[in-house]
């Protein structure tokens, strides 16, 4: 692979993993555990989500121009390249994006500074919700999704509920399982289960009709290097809802006794492995879609 | 009532700003203006080879993987097509309608030092790290991430470090890479 190219999936990678955990993190706290935006493992979620996604952004405008003029991954910077990108639809699209992230800078720091109040806030949702839905929609400007309504809306619905399942993890990962506290386990524990389950389908959904429409036939997915990439991604994806099975199965049968023994280590460390592995397994998921998106389909 | 009302202004200025910046990313306006009158391009005076379209045509392939040829590309470098794509190893990403030819920089190929005569060095066997390392480098993506930023391979940084066994004529040379090329 050309090292140019090499750094611009990076990018798109540390863009995708910040979009999934501020935009999914967000989410978990404005609808599932309120409370936790005054936890700091919650919050360093997705102070770390805005961080990726601006970097990845800011990075990926200048790989895209080194790349498409053959220059050094180190010319990123360039800003006669830089200049060039901006003129043209991709980097309009995500010089918008690079501001959609700094307004998410806003959001950010409003609930940073008013905790649980602003999480609970509509004036606050309706803010974030703005945000995340800019987020998402200029993410597919610019793939192979662009183009047809049906394909930008089932690539909008894809991004969402990846979003929220992967953003979801983190939060559930870092925040709630690291307090272990009794109530939030009883309480959040089972409503993200139910949504993760949801998003993950409304996901797959969305993905197949993506697939349909990107890849266009079977022989294709075996044939192209696009594909190939393409089951590689789907073949981590089975083996994280292999794992995530095992969650469930956790949550209906062991989560009550872990309440009851209020949260202890030995108890709920089963369930913290299986989510841990989820949320490394689905970073695969991320740098294979990173590779997808900067890859032809026909080839 | 003055903290909420600030939190509704903020959350409507919010909203407010996306709307516009999504439909700044949406080119919105855009269309008419160009449609309605023909701008040149906007680096017609200098001269240049003549360049394709900043925009990927609707009809071919919408992806922002392609990189997209830019108008500019020979301005600051004029010395170098507009249109040249990057190169793509595996000739699987790019379509081959508007890729231009191939890059004509060739990679340097790695100088294996002969071997010190008479030392009667010891045939070069690749131990546990390398043969990881290469099949890591083998991966279909984690490998073509790790080759491509130099990480992996024969080249790799971590060749640099631990040192690499090289097959010339399909047999070990006996002495390692030397890193300071």
């Amino acid at each position: 692979m050309d090292v140019t190219k090499a750094w611009y999936v990076l990018a798109r990678c540390l863009d995708y993993t910040g979009l999934t955990l501020f935009t999914g993190g967000l989410f978990f706290l404005a609808v599932l555990w309120p409370a936790g935006a005054e936890h700091p493992g919650a919050r360093k979620v997705l102070v770390t989500g805005w961080a990726l996604g601006l970097l990845g952004t800011l990075a990926g405008i200048g790989l895209e121009a080194a790349w498409a003029a053959q220059r050094p991954a180190a010319d990123f910077l360039n800003p006669q390249l830089i200049e060039t990108v901006l003129s043209v639809h991709f980097g309009r699209v995500w010089f918008a994006r690079a501001l959609l992230w700094l307004l998410a800078g806003v959001v950010l720091a409003w609930i940073l500074q008013q905790g649980a109040k602003a999480a609970k806030s509509l004036a606050w949702r309706v803010g974030a919700g703005a945000v995340i839905v800019g987020l998402l929609r200029t993410t597919g400007l610019t793939g192979h999704t662009a183009g047809t309504a049906l394909t930008e809306i089932a690539d909008f619905v894809h991004l969402a509920g990846i979003s929220v399942w992967i953003g979801g993890l983190a939060v559930l990962l870092f925040g709630v399982l690291a307090r272990r506290d009794p109530g939030e386990l009883e309480t959040v524990i089972p409503r993200y289960s139910k949504l993760a389950m949801i998003s993950v389908g409304v996901a797959v959904a969305a993905g197949l009709v993506l697939a349909w429409r990107i890849v266009g036939s079977v022989s294709r997915v075996f044939t192209t290097t696009y594909g190939q990439t393409l089951l590689v991604k789907l073949a981590v994806f089975a083996l994280i809802l292999l794992i995530a099975q095992r969650s469930r199965s956790w949550v209906a049968r062991r989560l009550d006794f872990a309440v009851v023994m209020r949260g202890d280590t030995s108890v709920v460390r089963p369930f913290v492995y299986s989510v841990a592995a989820e949320t490394t397994l689905v970073i695969v998921v991320l740098l294979a879609a990173s590779f997808l998106v900067t890859a032809g389909p026909g080839r | 009532m003055r903290g909420p009302r600030r939190d509704h202004v903020i959350a409507a200025s919010l909203a407010g700003a996306v709307v516009v910046v999504v439909g700044y990313a949406s080119g919105i306006g855009l269309h008419t203006a160009t449609t309605a009158t023909p701008v040149p391009p906007p680096l017609a005076q200098v001269p240049q080879p003549s360049t394709p379209p900043a925009e990927q045509p609707p009809a071919a392939m919408p992806s922002d993987v392609r990189p997209a040829p830019l108008p500019a590309a020979a301005v600051g470098y004029p010395q170098q097509p507009p249109d040249t794509m990057p190169p793509m190893p595996g000739g699987v990403d790019v379509d081959p309608t508007t890729e231009p030819a191939p890059p004509t920089t060739t990679m340097p190929t790695p100088t294996t030092p002969p071997p010190p005569p008479e030392t009667g060095v010891p045939a070069c066997q690749p131990a546990v790290a390398q043969q990881v390392l290469d099949t890591v480098g083998g991966l279909p993506l984690i490998g073509s991430v790790t080759g491509g930023l130099g990480v992996t391979g024969p080249d790799g940084l971590t060749a640099t470090i631990l040192g690499y066994c090289r097959a010339a004529d399909g047999t070990l040379t006996p002495v390692p890479v030397q890193s300071g090329r």
